[in-house]
């Protein structure tokens, strides 16, 4: 008897097994982290100031260290290049929903207006009573393609596309937000954004006087 | 009695199952976002938390539901909604705001607070399925496979 009971436990958690690792495998079909980095991406490719930003839209030192960056590369637009990965930090309620939405924007074309948005309107919609709905109104207000962000919301590949860059920016060592890499150097929170970039301002207007020199 | 044990094993067998196979059909990195707002896991624990629980939770659940390996599936589902209960306590003695609790993945949200309830009245009803297992092995496969338990089973149990 007992080994009747054996063979049908297994028999159960073999064919469990199975059917849960097929619907695993339908679902994660074309996996991968969101293929909008060029999007993410603005100044010169060999610009000698290179930041890496990984924020959360819903962080307050995010949309402080954005404006930091914002004035800077305004000053010095052809000698800073940025580019934007997604960490949205699981406690905020609104985070990983907001960087689907500049995900999707993205998509269209307009990742900065939407990540500009988000950072300068950051009270406004936080604190919406529906978000959703929100964020498609700012989607219109740019001028995307209404049908295709809702379908892009609505994609759960979008999500997990997004948490997977989250992933590797953990496994990179990013624990908090808004992190930067500088030219190879970890910053974090915007007071050390400030050093740094101040320091950085000094290098380059003494190269720019050595050169006019 | 008998027949509200049975029904409480099957329901807290759902509630597992249903959490299990809905975490477990998703990238595991969506578990591990979720255990991360818990702020509680040691880092390198975290994917092998996010791999292993959905499964755990899934098959006990499976057999709570059938009534296979009955005792044993009651313990490990007692020592799952009890570190659950643990877990959800400290993250709101803590003032972690989580939003949603993440115990059935994306598919369905709901808040920490009616989870640490729901988690809070399946241990419960666990332990008293464990203390009366002659009850709650009705309509099992246990029963069918082991044969009808003695009716001084239960009393015995308690005895040892």
């Amino acid at each position: 008897m007992i080994n009747e009971k054996l063979r049908l436990t297994i028999a159960i958690v073999l064919v469990s097994a199975a059917a849960v690792l097929f619907l695993q495998n339908r679902g994660s079909e074309g996996q991968s982290t969101p293929d909008t980095l060029d999007a993410r991406t603005r100044g010169p490719e060999n610009a000698p100031i290179q930041i890496v930003e990984f924020i959360d839209f819903e962080c307050a030192q995010c949309a402080e260290g954005a404006a930091l960056i914002r004035e800077f590369t305004t000053r010095y637009s052809d000698q800073v290049r940025v580019r934007v990965y997604y960490f949205p930090i699981p406690t905020h309620q609104h985070g990983m929903t907001a960087a689907i939405a500049v995900e999707c924007a993205a998509q269209q074309g307009a990742f900065w207006p939407m990540h500009d948005r988000l950072l300068q309107q950051q009270d406004s919609w936080t604190q919406a009573e529906n978000v959703d709905t929100l964020l498609r109104e700012y989607a219109q207000e740019l001028g995307l393609d209404p049908q295709r962000f809702l379908s892009c919301l609505q994609n759960k590949q979008t999500r997990i596309g997004i948490e997977q860059e989250r992933q590797w920016g953990r496994q990179s060592g990013v624990r908090s937000t808004p992190s930067y890499v500088i030219n190879g150097e970890t910053v974090v929170a915007p007071h050390s954004l400030r050093r740094v970039l101040q320091r950085l301002e000094r290098e380059l207007l003494l190269d720019s006087g050595e050169d006019q020199g | 009695m008998q027949l509200s044990l049975v029904v409480f094993r099957i329901v807290a067998g759902l509630v597992l199952f249903i959490s299990g196979l809905g975490k477990a059909v998703q990238p595991y990195q969506n578990f591990q976002f979720a255990i991360q707002a818990y702020e509680i896991v040691p880092a390198a624990a975290e994917p092998v938390l996010a791999l292993l629980l959905p499964w755990i939770e899934l098959f006990c659940g499976l057999f709570l539901i059938l009534g296979l390996w009955l005792r044993p599936s009651l313990w490990v589902a007692s020592a799952l909604f009890a570190s659950f209960c643990a877990v959800l306590t400290q993250a709101w003695w803590r003032g972690i705001d989580l939003g949603s609790c993440g115990c059935f993945g994306n598919s369905l949200q709901i808040s920490p607070t009616y989870m640490l309830i729901l988690d809070g009245v399946m241990l419960a009803g666990s332990a008293a399925c464990l203390r009366f297992p002659t009850h709650t092995n009705r309509l099992s496969l246990d029963r069918l496979f082991d044969g009808k338990t003695r009716p001084d089973t239960d009393s015995k149990l308690r005895d040892s």
